[in-house]
Order: structure tokens, then sequence, then C-alpha cells
């Protein structure tokens, strides 16, 4: 079966700088792809590649074998920054972009997409007028118009309250449910563990780690994160790596990665002779994985 | 195309419905315009030497579509990049040709509505409204193309912000008005401006509707300004498209 998406060493520089040194990844049909990364790391550059909107200086993208500007209806594209009509409606916007894509019935196309997206209620508001996240799932509805088979959401949920960013989660998972193939970026770690099938980690310009949620926090080799706040940091970090597959001081406190899940009252038992202040533990993260690929 | 042009037009025409005010200035510009004029030209001083029928078309071309089908597309196409909207127009599968199209269709009908206002007011100040109506409705369409072309052309090469548009429209079109004959007749003025004015697409434009709506002419007398705009039309029309594809290679890089 063809991937919907091929990204097969992209490069990209905006002058002299260097922003995409080597990106390569592929995604599977019917899966939901999270490339995460902090803000500058090349998320948006890489996705504006491979919808056609920045000429990449070297490298291929395939979007179902083929090249993204002659694909462009297997492309939905939600970009970071809200583009939508304020002078239409919502149910207008949709509309007006289904017709373009030769949808033979607008009108109809547009009232499924605002059932999918949950803004049947706001269907004639004027989109200037609608929250901010009303206004961003429009934006992700714009996206779905011409209902099609790979969706490129980069950063849906940013600055979203919860109840918002649930929403464009329940529009995402339920697009993934149809078949729809998804690439969402997000500097937002938990969503991209509770949400995608696989996850690549963009640091400087490349993919440094790659694989499923699971993968990678196992690849650590660690379970349980330790973080401890002590008068004497360093030699608690020295007594806690004894024990501990990594450690590090950071924000005033000790964190160390530690095989099983070791309580607190064992953890305090570790730091005898330490005046131990606070002692928190947790299981591994994909921020772990994320600062670990950063570190690397 | 076709219907990605028609959807285009749909959607301009209901924006510039909810824009009311914007509407209403459009239509009201010219409509003052013409009362200015008709009652200045009214006047024994001015009736004896130009007939009133001289006013209407320097009005509609000059005041009423310039400001509307030059000014209109330009901010469309500035306010479509601020937006972020172009950035997703430039996604879909429909060309840049189908949104210069649509934009077109639009202005047509923005343009005919002023051209009725303004030939309607003509009427209270006993106007001439017995002349070609297909040829004025073509001299109409051309002028409005080559505005539309050169005001989507203007706004990819000198604005990207709203506020930018209204400063080289201002620098290089009055200036222009004011050579073509829209205020005053070019025969006042001195041989080589006289000249330099016959250059002009406004010139052509005015001319050809004055020609067509004052003296009732037929096709032969203003087939020289027809040809002119025609060319004028379609250059500026590829131009425009050339330039909309410009606007979408900044927006990439």
């Amino acid at each position: 079966m063809i991937a919907p998406l091929l990204v097969d060493h992209l490069q990209r520089a905006f002058g002299s700088k260097r922003v995409l040194e080597d990106v390569c990844f592929q995604i599977e049909p019917g899966t939901l792809y999270g490339l995460i990364g902090r803000n500058g790391a090349g998320k948006t550059t890489t996705i504006e590649s491979i919808v056609g909107l920045v000429r990449p200086d070297r490298g291929t993208i395939a979007i179902f074998g083929k090249p993204p500007r002659a694909n462009r209806r297997s492309i939905g594209h939600a970009p970071q920054e809200i583009a939508v009509y304020p002078d239409l409606t919502a149910h207008e916007n949709i509309a007006f972009f289904a017709d373009l894509y030769g949808d033979r019935n607008p009108r109809l196309r547009a009232d499924a997409i605002l059932e999918t997206i949950g803004l049947s209620g706001s269907g004639d508001a004027l989109a200037s007028v609608l929250s901010g996240g009303q206004r961003r799932l429009l934006n992700l509805g714009l996206a779905l118009a011409h209902d099609p088979p790979l969706l490129i959401l980069d950063e849906p949920t940013v600055g979203l309250d919860i109840e918002a960013r649930d929403g464009v989660w329940r529009v995402m998972r339920d697009a993934r449910a149809r078949g729809t193939t998804i690439l969402l970026t997000t500097h937002y770690l938990e969503e991209a563990d509770r949400l995608c099938d696989r996850v690549g980690i963009l640091v400087a310009g490349r993919i440094a780690a790659e694989g499923t949620p699971h993968e990678l926090k196992s690849a650590l080799g660690y379970d349980t994160v330790v973080t401890v706040e002590s008068d004497d940091l360093e030699g608690t970090r020295r007594s806690l790596a004894a024990r501990a597959v990594t450690t590090r001081v950071e924000d005033g406190c000790v964190a160390a990665g530690v095989v099983g899940t070791p309580t607190i009252e064992v953890v305090v038992g570790w730091l005898q002779g330490f005046r131990v202040s606070a002692v928190v533990t947790r299981p591994v993260s994909l921020e772990d994985v994320y600062l670990s690929a950063s570190l690397r | 195309m076709i219907r990605a042009s028609l959807a285009c037009t749909r959607r301009l025409l209901l924006q510039l419905v909810r824009n009311r005010r914007e509407l209403l200035f459009w239509f009201a510009f010219p409509a003052m315009m013409l009362v200015l004029f008709g009652t200045m030209y009214a006047a024994p001083a001015f009736a004896k030497n130009i007939p009133f029928d001289a006013i209407p078309p320097g009005i509609l071309v000059g005041a009423a579509l310039f400001f509307a089908c030059l000014g209109g597309p330009a901010t469309a196409v500035v306010t479509e990049r601020q937006n972020g909207t172009f950035r997703r127009l430039l996604l879909t599968p429909p060309g840049p040709i189908a949104v210069v199209f649509g934009t077109l269709g639009t202005y047509v009908i923005v343009g005919t509505i002023q051209a009725l206002i303004v030939y309607g007011l003509a009427l209270f100040f006993h106007g001439n409204m017995r002349f070609n109506y297909p040829l004025a409705l073509l001299v109409l369409v051309l002028s409005i193309a080559c505005y539309v072309a050169a005001g989507i052309a203007c706004a990819a090469a000198f604005s990207r912000r709203e506020g930018e548009i209204l400063a080289p429209i201002a620098a290089f079109g009055v200036p222009l008005l004011c050579l073509s004959g829209t205020f005053f007749p070019v025969s006042i003025m001195p041989p080589f401006m006289q000249r330099f004015a016959e250059a002009t697409p406004i010139y052509h434009m005015i001319r050809a509707m004055t020609e067509v709506t004052a003296h009732r002419a037929t096709l032969g007398p203003i087939l020289g300004d027809v040809v002119y705009l025609t060319i004028f039309a379609l250059a500026a029309t590829g131009l425009a498209a050339l330039s909309y594809r410009s606007i979408a290679a900044a927006e990439r890089a």
C-alpha cells in the first residue's frame, strides 16, 4: 500500500539559517503521526513544505506517491494561524471551500462538517463573532471541507481551554476512526502521548527520535521519574545516580529516571543523611523522551 | 475553472453585501460626484461650452469604476493576505486565473450597478439615455477588466497590509485620472500631454464611453479604443495572474 505521506531527506534554509537539516519520516495509512518539537524546531516549515507552501531546497515529499502540488485534493491543511473569512458565517466559510474543491453540494457538505466539528448550532454566526475555540474548530473544519484522506494540522490546540481542546481531539479521533491519516504538530507532549500512534521528535531540523509513544518511553530504560528537593542537590544527585539510569539537576531539583515504581518512602530511604524537603514520583512521559533527545 | 470563478464571485459579493458601509460609499460617491458636476455644468458659464452628456462617462469611469474596481480588488487581495486565507486559497486546485476571473465577475456586477446609478441620475439632469446599450456594456466590461487586473497587480507589487494600498493608488491613479479627461477635457492640455493622455487606458475608456453614450456612436468610431482596451485588459489580466503567482511565491518564501 502506498504511504499517505513520505518525507525523505528534506532540507530548507531561510537565508543563512538552516531550519530543516535532514528530515525523514513516513506515515502509515489511517494513523495519527505527531511531530513534536520546541518552537523554532522546524515543525511549521516541515508542514508547509509538505502542503506545498514552502519549496524545499532538497529532499522529496510524496503524498500517496505523488508530489504535493499534483495531489492537492488529497491534502486538508489547518494552518497554525486561524485562516477564515471573518465576514462570512461558519457555514458559508466551509461551503466556499467545498465549492472550490468541486463538491457537488457544498451546502450539504457544510452542514455535515459543522456537525462533525460540533458547530451545528453556530453555523449561521459570522466567523468574527465565534469564540477563539470555535474559530479554531472552524479552521479545522475548512481543512475537512473536501473530505481529504490526509489531514495536516499545525498546532491545532494552541491557546485553547480544556473544553475546546477536547473538541479538537474528538474531531481528530473521529477522522482517524474514519480512516483519515493525520499529521499533527504540537508542542503539547501530553497531547502527542494521548493521541498519536507514532511520534517523531524534531530537534534542530532533524528527527532525533521516532516510534510509538510506548516504544519511545521504553527506549529510555526507566519507568519512573523521581524528583527530589533537598539542601544538597549535587550530593542527592550522586546518591540517586547509584540507583538510577539517569540523573539531572534542573530548576532547583534533582530528577532521576529509575527502573520500577518505587514508593516515596523507598526513595526517602535512599536519601538518608540529606535534608529532603520534597519527593515526587511520576511515570515516565514523552517529556522525558523529548528532553533526552534534545540533550543528545 | 468556471465553477471556481463563480464561487469566488459569490463569496466576494457576499462579503461586499455584509460590508454595507463600503458598498454604500461605492454607490454614493459617484452619485455625489454626478450631482456636483451636474449642478456645476448646469451653470450658464459651463453649459454653453460643455454639454451635460459629456459628464457621466468621466464620472463613471474616473470616479466610480476607478475607486471601486481598482481599489476594491486591490484591497481584497491584501485583506486575504492578512487573514491568512490567501495561503489557504493557494492550496486549492483552481489556479490564480480562477480567482482573477472571480474577482472580475464581482466587479462587473458592482460596476454595472454604478453605471445604472450614474446614468439614472443623469436622467434627472436631462441626460441622454438613448444609446447602444450592448456597446456601452462592452466598453464598461473592458474598462472594469482593465481596472480589476491593474488593482490586483498593484496590490501584488506594492502592498502587504491594508494601510499600504491607498498610497500607490493615489500616487499613480489620481494623476492618471487628471491626465485622462475625468475632470476636464483633454483638449485643453498642451499637445505633448495630450499625446501622453492618449497612451493611458482611462483616456480610451472615457472616450469610448462618451462616444457611445453622448454621441450615440456605433462600433466604427470607437473601434480603436475597443481594440486598445481589449489588448490592455488581456495584458493586464495576464499580469494580474503573474502577480498573483508572485504573491504566492512571496507567501511560500
